[in-house]
């Protein structure tokens, strides 16, 4: 599952790739000689998801000026991108491993190792990557 | 609710260090735009007839426009306003880059400036919020030193306008840096922000601008994009792989390439086999270049080069590939055929924060004063400057930039600057308004030299839309003065509209005819089609009439003997001919409703509304 790029009206303008905080946008650019492993075929320049490395924040999308970046499943199929209100840690389920907070693209989350989480909600974007990275399943959305 | 805007413009006094924030009123926004139409109208508003360019009353602003931050294509500049310390008038310079679209994620639309700080500041802009921060270790810094200085300060996601020494040094030349390499380059507005101690205003921050419909704007975008990927504009998107510099021999061709410092043709003094290694492919073999993109552009025009230099002198990063003006002004017009001296020097006018083409014209002025004996080699620091001499090139260059020596004191103010100071030089001008020219040949066609000198910012190429449609036609075409004042005030007024957009116009042609939809789906204004041509007319008369108030009138700004083919050119496709370009301002002044001094008719202010302050100021009510 990751963000996928449709090319029939991907210009290359890098936006999605200047926005992607886990540097999971690649360039391809013929003229530069820019290949990205994986990436469909184009005469010009474009970008590319590389699916390992995508982990679905979404903030891509709304950079999108011909919004062409949508979310798909494993098998290609599109998927409804979801959307959240609120996401919280909950102390007592969290075992303080720290991978929310290592993986949270706008450093909302704070703790010290092997105490609980806790989410700072005036920074948090609500994009859920560390709702899919939590071990414990400890954050929790609605 | 305003769409299209953040609403919001911030008004700082860095004598007092205090600042405001104002409201930008629908009636604002819809009679001029954005950019300089915005800016124009609040800088005649605000600031005092006659203030000196260096004053505290002094204001300097920095403008987006509408497209900024909307993701439409082509959307990504930003506007500097100020008064020109060349010519004491208006002035207003642009650039691409980031800069622009984040302004308004910072939560502004534009931001001026006035006043005179103490000590060196910087301003900081971060999602509504204001700080004036000290920038005692920045002062003195190259630009882009400075730029990663702050982004370590302040975050990664910051962009910054940034002077460099020499707006530090109040260089007439100076210009605004942003995003390592887009320069907000003419008219001296670097010197501005210097005289102030402004050393960078930084913006950051997430805020979206409101836009009326989304919908509609994507299928904009959509459709530019199916043009230009599959269809019809196929071709617009080949060439942004070689950005500007791909030109370069074509306008050599037809003489429209500057060669040795203008007064010859490639025929005459440059054959073309001598810059072989300049023009494309060849210029960026050997390099490792990678594309740049202004933000959401659909062309990507702009290159970096990683260089590998094994003497060391050419940056390994942070050199960009030369854009054609800098590639023409130091290849044919110096004689010079070194690759590598023209991506050096064009990397130290960016470092430096020169605007390129007057710091290229003055290289090719001073080698024509040096060769004539007006410049000695004492006033060259000993330095033996011969045509096509890249090390003595490179040498000068740096003097510029170090302000070394005699050097420093006669050519860091540019041509102008340097005949007047000198007493003599002044043959071997190439400016208007005492603004040197792009390296496209005004005496290619009158057009160039009438828009040049009826603009309120002179001499400039991209404010010549009708001088540059014109480039490459035959003799009659080109010389004809008769009957097409009217077609110059049209694209004039669209030329005002279009920049004020902040739209790029390098190579916009795939969205020319879509450029009021796009502003109807961002904002939701409409405008009928007298209206349009009056939102242009309008801010050209604004920024006119902010000139008329100092007292400005038509012939101030002056040709030079050069410029208008005095002495003719010996070969080329101008050979023999002297402009006299009387006729064409004539018939222009009357369709742009100016009498034939450049004055507006009061019923000119009146029919275009919005100019109640000029109206007062001009005409006594
Ligand atoms: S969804 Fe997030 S991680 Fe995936 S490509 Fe977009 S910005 Fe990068
Ligand atoms: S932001 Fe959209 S158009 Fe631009 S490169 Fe990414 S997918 Fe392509
Ligand atoms: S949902 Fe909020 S806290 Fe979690 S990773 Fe995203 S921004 Fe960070």
């Amino acid at each position: 599952m990751a963000y996928q790029i449709n090319v029939q009206y991907c210009v290359g303008c890098q936006a999605c790739y200047r926005a992607c905080p886990f540097g999971a946008v690649e360039l391809v650019d013929p003229h530069y000689q820019q290949v990205a492993e994986g990436a469909p075929v184009t005469d010009s320049h474009s970008c590319y998801i590389n699916p390992k490395k995508c982990k679905e924040c979404g903030f891509c999308v709304i950079e999108c000026p011909v919004d062409v970046i949508s979310l798909v499943d494993e098998n290609g199929a599109p998927k409804e991108r979801p959307h959240y209100n609120r996401i919280w840690i909950e102390e007592a389920e969290c075992i303080g491993c720290t991978k929310c907070a290592r993986n949270c693209p706008v450093d909302a989350i704070s703790g010290e190792k092997k105490n609980p989480f806790h989410i700072d909600e005036s920074k948090c974007r609500r994009c859920g990557v560390c709702l899919n990275d939590c071990p414990k399943n400890a954050v929790h959305a609605e | 609710m305003l769409y299209g805007y953040m609403g919001k413009l911030l008004f700082v006094d860095l004598s007092t260090g205090t600042w405001e924030v104002r409201p930008l009123s629908e009636e604002l926004a819809r009679n001029f735009i954005g950019g300089y139409g915005i800016g124009a109208k609040i800088l005649y508003d605000e600031m005092p007839a006659h203030t000196d360019v260096f004053a505290p009353e002094s204001m300097l602003g920095f403008m987006s426009g509408p497209m900024s931050a909307s993701r439409a294509f082509f959307g990504g500049r930003y506007m500097v306003v100020s008064k020109s310390p060349v010519t004491g008038m208006w002035n207003d310079a642009n650039s691409g880059g980031y800069f622009g679209a984040q302004l308004r994620h910072s939560g502004f639309d534009g931001v001026f400036v006035k006043g005179i700080s103490e000590k060196p500041v910087y301003l900081y802009l971060n999602n509504g919020e204001v700080e004036i921060r000290d920038a005692s270790h920045l002062w003195g810094k190259r630009t882009m030193e400075v730029e990663a200085i702050l982004r370590d300060e302040v975050g990664k996601d910051m962009n910054a306008a940034i002077i460099g020494p020499a707006g530090e040094n109040l260089s007439h030349m100076a210009c605004v840096m942003n995003d390592e390499h887009r320069a907000a380059g003419r008219g001296g507005t670097g010197a501005v922000m210097g005289s102030k101690k402004l050393k960078a205003v930084v913006v950051r921050g997430d805020q979206e601008v409101p836009i009326y419909n989304k919908e509609k704007l994507v299928a904009l975008n959509r459709q530019v994009a199916d043009d230009m990927l599959h269809g019809s504009n196929k071709e617009v998107r080949d060439w942004g792989n070689w950005g500007t510099p791909g030109q370069m021999k074509a306008m050599l061709l037809i003489d429209d390439a500057g060669v040795k410092n203008w007064s010859s043709t490639y025929e005459g003094a440059y054959p073309l086999e001598k810059g072989d290694a300049i023009y494309e492919p060849a210029y960026e073999q050997g390099y490792k270049a990678k594309r740049y993109i202004c933000h959401c552009c659909p062309l990507g025009c702009g290159a970096t080069y990683e260089i590998n230099d094994p003497k060391g002198k050419l940056p390994k990063k942070g050199a960009s590939r030369p854009e054609y003006e800098s590639q023409a002004g130091l290849s044919s017009n110096v004689l010079n055929s070194d690759r590598d001296t023209v991506v050096y020097i064009n990397y130290l006018t960016n470092e430096y924060g020169f605007d390129a083409i007057a710091f290229i014209n003055t290289l090719s002025w001073a080698l024509e004063c040096y060769e004539k004996g007006v410049l000695t080699r004492e006033q060259l620091n000993g330095i033996d400057l011969r045509w096509g001499d890249p090390q003595a090139l490179q040498a000068v260059a740096e003097a510029m930039c170090n302000y070394e020596g005699e050097i420093g004191r006669i050519l860091t103010h540019g041509t102008q600057y340097a005949a007047d100071l000198l007493g003599k030089g002044h043959e071997y001008l190439f400016t208007i308004g005492g603004i040197e020219s792009a390296l496209h040949d005004p005496r290619n066609s009158p057009w160039y030299l009438i828009e040049g000198a009826i603009e309120p910012t002179p001499g400039r190429h991209m404010k010549s839309p009708l001088g540059g449609s014109l480039r490459g036609k035959d003799k009659e075409t080109r010389y004809n003065q008769r009957g097409l004042g009217f077609t110059a005030a049209k694209l004039k007024s669209e030329n005002m509209f279009s920049e004020c957009c902040c739209y790029c116009h390098m190579y916009d042609s795939p969205i020319a005819g879509l450029k009021w939809d796009y502003l109807e789906a961002i904002t939701g204004f409409t405008y009928t089609p007298m209206e349009r041509h009056m939102v242009g007319m309008r801010i050209f008369h604004m920024r006119n009439a902010f000139n008329v108030r100092e007292g400005w009138k038509r012939g101030d700004f002056k040709f030079s003997d050069k410029i208008i083919g005095k002495p003719p050119l010996e070969t080329g496709a101008n050979a023999g001919v002297t402009h006299n370009v009387d006729q064409g301002i004539d018939t222009f002044y009357e369709a742009m409703w100016l009498d034939m001094d450049g004055k507006p008719y009061k019923e000119t202010l009146e029919w275009l509304g919005g100019m109640d302050e000029v109206i007062a100021d001009l005409y006594g009510e």
